[in-house]
């Protein structure tokens, strides 16, 4: 019963906001926020039936033998439950301060409520049905997130290119399901993996896989289909932290993690998921080190973050993977909701070359962001140092040491450009009154400066900020678990391994031994942080650097290699071998196939049922002596056949 | 089976084309209607050679059956016959022809 | 030779009859009471609908808590199961919502009469549903036509008694078919019983008389091509006995058809026996949409798409699988709620429920009534068989079955026929939501609130039906 009430509440939400948003005005916030909270307690008082054997369960309609729906609550959605609904709560409470004033403000409060809808039918389905559907609506609300500032091209822009990238990844998912249906005749996740093993070879097992991650790919911002997540930074800041850095873009995690038992089969997918996560962990960190948008440093962090994840749920360490996304949740989450009260505060300023020395201006700000990138960075004892650690050695004790050292480096790289940020922004001296062509910003609607982004200008429509503590409360309560929920992890026989202890399937090989143990590998992940770290205190941090440091700002932004500031020219790629030979085709199409062959078939074809129509109604003449002689016309034609069947071929009497 | 039987059937198909030729070539629903009341005999009297032949008192109860029926139909059908051409000249049915397309 | 009226009835014979034996007898009350009114008034009309409702409702009660049982009663001549229930409830629903929609139709101090002949029609649905012997079809069939011939032609309109004339004479002359072919299977086997016919070896005679048979019943299936009647009838009738027809009609006669098709034909040759029928049924679906398309009379529309849709459900008998026929019955439901809905709406746009309702008058029907279009719009989403109705999942449970059954060129063809249905439909939804001049257009409002009753019922049920397909599992034996 309460599952239910778990699943719609956020639902009744979204349709109560969206339908008396008008009347309702400030008081939307405080209700879309306060029905989040109701269904954090729900999911907190489920915790019970949800750990018992086999989780909990509600069933909702069977359509037919095979096709029943229903809800499922066990340990791995708990989990998701828990971030959705808990860290879902605080980003509403936040936004309640973040978004006062906007001329949407119900609207915004109603997406909210909706995406968290969305996200709970994801996580909460026990069928694949369902997952479609929930995977479907998290992406449109996504979409509509994103526009949310409407009236700027550049996130109706964003919107879409997120929207077209996601449908990629649900006709990946489509196949899959289509693969699993056809073969097993169910949808329920039990039936699959009670059967898969028969109904599929090993080539169709990877197929089902590769559908499958390609959805994940796409909704995970791994490579090839990650150029989304980056432009997604034009919907609010509060989106940003939930949706495209708490929990939308983990799905792929979730569905992996799901699948478990169809990744413990395939040692083919588990190679691959695991290498594109790698990759895309590096890759995503590189990337991180060119960007001056606080909020496209952050995007690509999360994309790097998530490639741990996956990297960590492919290769078969399932609770490491899931453990990294528990952690990233709260610490990403604080990381962005700091970066917006830095953004708020400066009327939407988001370059932090036009930042610097905030630490004083925003103490509160900087204490929260310096906690955030301690955490991520992978700092001993904070809690994104136990879920890295774990997946990197993952990667070592499932036999991979390529994804290892990958790994290994990427946290060197994190820790650079994470901590990069920070001295950028917090330290030295405010370079907001500096002019643009001084840090070498040549074009400010590239670089997310106020002039391109100043979506509310303060002259236009002066607003009331606030009570101050909406936005930093929010941000308070995080910092704890971003700090000590890592202690969950750290050691052998600690809560988080009992709690998924035979969760998950093993993989099926033997593992391997691995080298070195977890300790030396900690040491070892622990000396590459240090080394990022101090290049970037080097670079940005050390006196000599932030005494010239619109100068070096200036020098790094012109020598800035182009391959990065372009992101490796995949969107370049994307434009050149899709975009523009679509437009190319489109054209084509509009010119010549459409009209003279699509069209002019749909027209005789129209034509000539009309036609056909017309003669059946001329038959119609309106004498009941011509209808008599149509139903004797009709008795002899079966009369006929009767006579053609049995009298003369078949037997007589 | 008999051979007499056989005729009594044949007799009544002959009947029964007569009566579906009449209902298609007759303009005048009076004829139409008693043409439909031959249909309706003709098949009595194939029933009640079969409860004959196959010595089963079931067919004369259908033949019964089918006498009762035809007569409410012969009621109800005269009755919409003369509401229909109460206020026309001719009794003819094809001049009842608005409904058609 | 078993006799069909052998052994004398007991107590449980009858209670296997009663249903149908109360609305058989409850017209007798209503014309009784009828009789204390001396002058025509408002609640004349009430006492006689509402008495007529109640013991529906009980009839339909007593039906169902019959459910679980079989029962061959009067010496198998009606077999009271699953199979016989669901279809009288459809008659049953299907008559309620004929009175709903018949409020305001006609003349107060004809409503007993009128009333009193639907319910006998009704119980002549009834007979049907549950007969397994030739003797019984017949009489059901005939109870059922002789009440609608009346009915026909209880309007002012001259096309009313034009209807009732053509209805009469085509389908005497239908019934005079099946009568013969019925003789004939009796002298092919020597016993009226279905259980009979299906142990008797084939012969040529059997063989016609199963034809001629069919083809009565093609006729009240108003089939490709026995159809003729069914346009011209439907638009002339009054349009709650045009509803009632559609769904009514059908229903006892499907539920015939299908006993005969299922459990009366030896088993060696039943195929080549049914062999026409699938041709009737693939004709009816392509020409039943494609007559659809040239009509501007939503009543004949309406006649026309039933054509078609009739063709949809016998597909499922197709290669006569159990499955194909919980389809039938799932999908006759479904039909029965769209189809009695898109009958409501038209019905609410007519000032005396009854006006002819041509397209045009549909035109910018979503500004002028919101509410009214969208239920349209829903119900011929529904007819053309599009999600998430039951009108989507009947046809494609429907084609799994045909398809499962051999019968794939059928498939094939239920495929075409929805493709052109789509473009019948669709007509009308674009015209109901073209901007147009309101003060060209003619809009009535029917004098009853009850149509809406009747529309958010059928509106409901066509979504739930769509969503949670109720297929009986215990449809058979289908005679004893």
């Amino acid at each position: 019963m309460l599952l239910y009430l778990l699943w719609l509440l956020p639902l009744f939400g979204g349709v109560l906001l969206w339908a008396f948003g008008p009347q309702l005005k400030s008081w939307a916030g405080p209700i879309g926020a306060a029905l989040i909270g109701v269904a954090f307690v729900a999911t907190v008082v489920l915790w019970n039936d949800a750990t018992a054997p086999g989780g909990l369960h509600a069933g909702l309609v069977t359509w037919l033998p095979g096709w029943s729906f229903g809800l499922q609550l066990d340990r791995l959605s708990l989990i998701w439950s828990l971030i959705i609904t808990g860290v879902g709560f605080l980003i509403h409470v936040y936004s309640i301060g973040y978004m006062d004033g906007d001329r949407a403000f119900a609207r915004f409060f109603a997406y909210m409520n909706f995406f968290v809808f969305a996200m709970m039918t994801l996580v909460l389905s026990d069928n694949v049905i369902g997952l479609l559907v929930g995977w479907g609506l998290v992406g449109l609300a996504s979409y509509f997130l994103i526009g949310f500032w409407f009236e700027k091209p550049s996130a109706v822009a964003a919107a879409r290119k997120a929207f077209v990238m996601n449908v990629v990844g649900d006709v990946g998912i489509m196949f899959a399901v289509f693969m699993i249906v056809a073969r097993i005749q169910s949808i329920g996740y039990a039936d699959i993996f009670a059967h898969f093993q028969q109904a599929f070879s090993p080539t169709a097992l990877f197929l089902v896989c590769l559908g499958l991650f390609i959805g994940c790919a796409a909704k995970s911002a791994q490579i090839p289909l990650h150029t989304w997540l980056p432009d997604a930074m034009e919907g609010p800041t509060p989106v940003s932290a939930l949706i495209h850095a708490a929990t939308m873009v983990t799905a792929g995690v979730y569905l992996i993690a799901r699948f478990a038992p169809l990744w413990s089969a395939s040692a083919d997918a588990r190679e691959l998921v695991g290498a594109i996560g790698g990759l895309t962990a590096i890759a995503g960190a590189i990337l991180g080190c060119a960007q001056w948008d606080i909020k496209r440093i952050l995007a690509y962090s999360t994309m790097s973050q998530i490639g741990y994840m996956i990297m960590g749920v492919g290769i078969g360490a399932y609770d490491a993977g899931v453990f990294h996304f528990f952690t990233h949740a709260f610490f990403k989450a604080q990381l962005f909701l700091a970066a917006g009260i830095v953004i708020h505060a400066l009327a939407d300023e988001q370059d932090v070359r036009r930042m610097g020395g905030l630490w004083k201006q925003m103490p509160f700000a900087f204490v929260a962001m310096l906690v955030g990138v301690l955490a991520i960075s992978g700092v001993p004892g904070l809690s994104g140092f136990f879920s890295k650690d774990a997946v990197i050695y993952g990667a070592l004790e499932s036999g991979h040491p390529w994804l290892y050292a990958v790994g290994l480096v990427t946290a060197g790289i994190t820790a650079y450009y994470m901590f990069r940020l920070l001295f950028v922004t917090f330290f030295g001296a405010y370079r907001g009154n500096v002019d643009q062509s001084d840090l070498g910003i040549r074009h400010p609607e590239l670089a997310g400066t106020a002039a391109s982004t100043g979506h509310r200008s303060d002259e236009e429509e002066p607003h009331h900020h606030a009570p101050a503590w909406l936005m930093s409360v929010p941000v308070g309560i995080l910092i704890v678990p971003t700090i000590a929920i890592g202690w969950l992890d750290a050691w052998p026989g600690a809560p988080w391994r009992q709690f998924f202890a035979g969760f998950f399937p093993r993989v099926n090989e033997a593992a391997v031994a691995a080298p070195f143990s977890e300790t030396i590998s900690t040491v070892l992940v622990f000396v590459v942080v240090v080394a990022g770290f101090a290049i970037a205190y080097v670079r940005y941090g050390a006196p000599a650097a932030l005494r010239d440091a619109i100068a070096r700002l200036r020098t790094e932004t012109v020598r800035m290699p182009a391959v990065l500031v372009n992101a490796y020219y995949f969107d370049a790629a994307y434009d050149a071998l899709l975009v523009r030979p679509a437009r190319v085709l489109g054209g084509w199409f509009d010119r010549f196939v459409d009209p003279h062959v699509i069209d002019a078939g749909v027209r005789e074809v129209a034509i000539t049922s009309q036609w056909l129509g017309h003669l059946f109604r001329s038959f119609q003449t309106g004498l009941v002596r011509a209808y008599a002689l149509s139903i004797a016309f009709g008795v002899l034609c079966i009369v006929a056949y009767y006579a053609y069947a049995f009298a003369f071929t078949g037997s007589g009497r | 089976m008999s051979v007499a039987p056989d005729y009594y059937v044949i007799l009544s198909a002959v009947l029964f084309s007569i009566g579906v030729v009449g209902v298609i070539a007759r303009r005048n629903p009076l004829i139409m209607l008693m043409s439909i009341e031959l249909l309706f005999n003709a098949a009595n009297l194939a029933l009640v050679t079969y409860a004959r032949a196959w010595t089963n008192n079931a067919g004369h109860v259908f033949a019964f059956l089918v006498i009762t029926v035809a007569a409410a139909e012969a009621a109800i059908g005269l009755a919409i016959v003369a509401v229909t051409f109460r206020r026309m000249p001719f009794v003819d049915v094809d001049e009842v022809s608005a409904l058609k397309g | 030779m078993s006799s069909a009226l052998g052994n004398l009835p007991s107590s449980a014979d009858y209670a296997a009859l009663l249903p149908a034996f109360i609305v058989a007898i409850v017209p007798l009350l209503i014309l009784f009471v009828d009789l204390f009114y001396r002058e025509s008034g408002k609640w004349r009309r009430v006492v006689a609908t509402g008495i007529a409702v109640v013991w529906l409702i009980v009839a339909a009660v007593l039906q169902g808590m019959q459910y679980p049982h079989d029962y061959a009663a009067f010496g198998g001549a009606f077999v009271q199961g699953g199979f016989s229930i669901v279809f009288s409830e459809i008659v049953i629903v299907a008559t309620i919502a004929t009175l709903m929609l018949s409020i305001g139709v006609g003349r107060d101090d004809q409503v007993a009469g009128t009333t009193a002949l639907l319910l006998w029609s009704a119980s002549g649905a009834m007979l049907m549903a549950g007969a397994s012997n030739l003797m019984i079809v017949f009489l059901g069939l005939e109870l059922l036509s002789l009440g609608l011939y009346c009915l026909c032609a209880m309007s002012k309109r001259p096309t009313a008694r034009e209807s009732a004339l053509k209805y009469l004479i085509l389908s005497s002359m239908a019934s005079a078919f099946l009568l013969y072919g019925s003789a004939l299977l009796f002298g092919a086997t020597g016993s009226v019983g279905f259980a009979a016919l299906a142990a008797a070896t084939v012969t040529p005679l059997l063989a016609l008389g199963a034809g001629l048979f069919i083809v009565g019943l093609a006729f009240k299936l108003s089939l490709v091509p026995f159809h003729a009647w069914t346009p011209d009838v439907y638009e002339g009738a009054p349009l709650p006995i045009t509803a009632f027809m559609s769904v009514a009609t059908k229903a006892g006669t499907l539920a015939v058809l299908a006993r005969f098709a299922y459990a009366a034909l030896p088993s060696d040759r039943a195929a080549a026996i049914l062999a026409p029928l699938w041709v009737l049924a693939a004709l009816s679906m392509v020409i039943g949409n494609l007559g659809a398309l040239a009509q501007t009379d939503m009543k004949r529309l309406l006649a026309y798409s039933g054509i078609a849709q009739v063709g949809y459900i016998v597909t499922a008998f197709a290669g006569t699988t159990a499955l194909g026929l919980r389809y039938a019955i799932l999908y006759l439901a479904g039909y029965m709620f769209m189809n009695l809905g898109a009958f409501a709406v038209v019905a609410l746009m007519a000032r005396d429920g009854d006006a002819v309702v041509g397209l045009p008058r549909f035109a910018g029907l979503a500004y002028r009534r919101p509410w009214l279009a969208v239920a349209m719009t829903f119900f011929l989403i529904g007819l053309a068989g599009l999600p998430p109705t039951i009108g989507f999942t009947g046809k494609i449970l429907i084609l799994a079955a045909s398809v499962g059954a051999g019968y794939a060129w059928l498939a094939g063809v239920l495929i075409l026929g929805t493709a052109i249905s789509a473009y019948v439909y669709f007509k009308i939804v674009r015209v109901m939501f073209a901007q147009v001049d309101a003060a060209h257009v003619r809009d009535e409002r029917s004098p009853s609130a009850l149509p809406w009753v009747a529309v958010a019922v059928c509106a409901a049920a066509t979504l739930v039906l769509g969503l949670v397909p109720f297929t009986p599992s215990n449809v058979l034996p289908l005679v004893k």
